[in-house]
């Protein structure tokens, strides 16, 4: 019939047909097929270099900033604090005695910028020098207790000290504000037991002031106190913070300061190759993994560290190795791509470190989370032709706790903020993982970058 | 053309996608895939475009692709010309809508019956050229009735038209093309002579 003539005809010139590919053709078709069927590749190279340039570029800026700002001080022993040493006190210059009796004014309401000077007993220092007020001024800063116990005594001796008016004008009166002691020379103190510094006086000791009074005799002379007798008169549990606390260092120069939660807990961002393989051979292909994770220091060697990481799983494995919910006759080998998430939980233990260098080893468990899982099957069919197969399966496959993973590795603490880590490590499941069930290994280094954000200068 | 083996192995590679795979079954299949294509226009652009977005679709699906006799390099063609045969189809369908409507309102060229025997000493080449001075509906038609083995049932449905119509169409370019292969043969022969 005509139609199959000219249909046998079309069909033996088609077979016939052997045309050679033009360039351009070929170029079109590429351009289309990148557009729907983009090759994944070059992403991930992208990503590959776009991730550790970012970090680099980060971490550069964060060790210059911190670079510019003081330097952090380090928690180290407390050594022994290095006051100004108290001077000894100079001897006071006797007072010349005479008919007259000066009278000092003092104002009770000053502290210890001026003293009053008594001397009715040589023996006793009679004379604030005023050189000595500028050294007072300056441990006054540092003795707290000394400033307590000055005032103290002052308010003991305000109130056990009554004016005495002169003999020569009786009529003068003190200043209400200003109470005037005035001792005669050469009189001994009528009462021995003038109160102790720092001690309320007894009733006795009342008595006789008041029986001083109305004779007109004037007091005993209270031994004149310059601050820095104050600071040599004050028990040893009063002494002033700085004395306590060199000797405190030189009895225990190890002390330290008890770390902040702030030193201990830090936040980690990780990025590194990664490889897959089941059993020992046939390694798959280096994959990029990457997450964040925080830790915190138990005790100053060891450190708990929790973390979310992502990355791809490629790996191949033999029809032995692969157990499937459903059979495939005569399974020849699976190729796998998986995306998969692991939540690690290490514990970690530091080594002590060598300046800003330290070792470390960890251990933990891991949990995968199959996100998406691909797989191609190569086959034969029942006339023993190769044949191949895809499936992919989402959220279908989550292994708690399944992995145990192993690693070790190298510290560097650029400042007391940051660190940088590298980590290699191994890691082996417990039981089988993904679709297949197959036993996945893992193999890779992790770089991490440490940053304490809540520790203290 | 590719051996057996071969086309195993760049099946595989494409299924992954891969770049080099892809370009080795373009260039092996390209000129048996465009000489259909060809066969379902006139224009070589359209060709082209019929082409590549046939060769996109054996891409996209050749994961599926499951030899259906013992000679893979033959299960691979047919599986190949059906998917470019539907491919045109769709082409044509986007742009030649309202062609098959107007045509039923044409009148066929009234030429002389050719002879029966006058088909045996045209080659391939000349009806490729005769089937591409046809109007794109009768080209359609007859291309899927007669060369691909369509029934008017599937033709209808696969272009949208009604039994009648495919009928109708075919019998006139049947008629067209017997016309313009006795001209072609008759002008060669006179400048045989």
């Amino acid at each position: 019939m005509w139609s199959e003539d000219i249909n046998k005809k079309i069909q033996e010139g088609e077979n016939r047909d052997h045309q050679h590919l033009p360039e351009a053709a070929w170029n079109g078709m590429e351009s289309l097929l990148d557009k729907h069927l983009p090759l994944k590749k070059k992403r991930r190279r992208f990503v590959l270099w776009l991730l550790p340039t970012l970090l680099l570029t980060g971490l550069g800026t964060v060790y210059l900033l911190q670079k510019t700002r003081k330097p952090d001080t380090v928690i180290v022993e407390q050594s022994s604090v290095e006051r100004e040493p108290l001077k000894p006190v100079e001897p006071f210059k006797p007072i010349e005695q005479n008919d007259k009796q000066t009278a000092l004014p003092v104002s009770p309401g000053r502290e210890s910028s001026s003293t009053v000077t008594l001397s009715p007993d040589p023996e006793i220092p009679s004379q604030a020098v005023s050189n000595e007020r500028g050294q007072a001024d300056n441990n006054r800063k540092n003795v707290d207790l000394t400033t307590k116990a000055t005032t103290r005594q002052r308010e003991n001796s305000a109130n056990n000290v009554a004016p005495v008016f002169n003999e020569k004008n009786p009529k003068s009166s003190p200043r209400k504000d200003t109470p005037d002691l005035t001792v005669a020379a050469n009189v001994k103190p009528a009462n021995t037991d003038a109160p102790a510094i720092g001690k309320p006086m007894d009733d006795a000791a009342k008595e006789n002031i008041g029986d001083r009074q109305t004779q007109n005799v004037p007091l005993p002379a209270q031994p004149v106190i310059a601050e820095t007798d104050k600071v040599a008169e004050i028990p040893a549990e009063k002494k002033p913070a700085d004395t306590l606390m060199t000797e405190t260092s030189k009895k225990n120069p190890t002390h330290q300061k008890k770390p902040s939660f702030g030193d201990r807990f830090s936040l980690h961002f990780s990025f590194g190759p990664d490889v897959s393989a089941v059993g020992m051979s046939n390694p798959g292909q280096v994959q990029l993994q990457y997450g964040i994770g925080a830790g915190y220091a138990i005790t100053k060697n060891l450190t708990v560290r929790a973390g979310f990481y992502a990355g791809d799983k490629k790996y191949t494995a033999d029809s032995s190795d692969y157990h499937s919910s459903y059979s495939i006759a005569n399974l020849e080998k699976v190729d796998a791509d998986c995306f998969v998430y692991e939540i690690p939980v290490n514990l970690a233990y530091q080594f002590n470190p060598v300046k800003r260098h330290s070792w470390f080893i960890s251990g933990g468990v891991s949990s995968y989370i199959m996100k998406k899982e691909t797989y191609g099957y190569y086959y034969r069919n029942t006339w023993n032709q190769p044949q191949y197969y895809s499936r992919t399966y989402k959220n279908e496959n989550k292994h708690l706790f399944t992995v145990i993973g192993l690693s070790g590795g190298y510290q560097y603490a650029l400042s007391r903020k940051l660190n940088l880590l590298a980590e290699p490590y191994i890691k082996f499941p417990v039981s089988g993982i993904g679709a297949g069930k197959v036993k996945l290994n893992n193999t890779g280094i992790l770089f991490t970058i440490g940053y304490k954000p809540f520790s203290k200068k | 053309m590719l051996s057996e083996q071969e086309l195993e192995i760049h099946i595989r590679g494409c299924a992954l996608n891969n770049r080099e795979s892809q370009k080795k079954i373009y260039g092996s299949f390209y000129g048996y895939a465009m000489s259909i294509c060809h066969r379902y226009t006139n224009h070589d652009e359209d060709a082209t475009e019929i082409l590549n977005d046939g060769f996109l679709k054996v891409f996209v699906e050749i994961y599926r692709f499951k030899p259906a006799y013992t000679d893979t390099v033959s299960s691979f063609k047919g599986w190949l010309r059906k998917i470019m045969i539907y491919t045109a189809i769709d082409h044509f369908r986007k742009n030649h809508k309202h062609s098959m409507t107007r045509e039923l309102n044409e009148t066929y060229m009234h030429l002389p019956d050719p002879e029966e025997d006058s088909i045996s000493k045209i080659s391939y080449e000349e009806i490729l050229s005769a089937i591409k001075f046809l109007t794109p509906g009768y080209r359609t038609v007859l291309n899927l009735f007669i060369i691909e083995g369509f029934s008017h049932e599937e033709i209808s449905k696969e272009l949208n038209i009604s039994v009648g119509t495919s009928k109708s169409n075919l019998a006139k370019a049947r008629k067209q093309l017997q016309k313009i292969l006795c001209q072609q043969n008759e002008i060669t022969r006179k400048n045989v002579v």
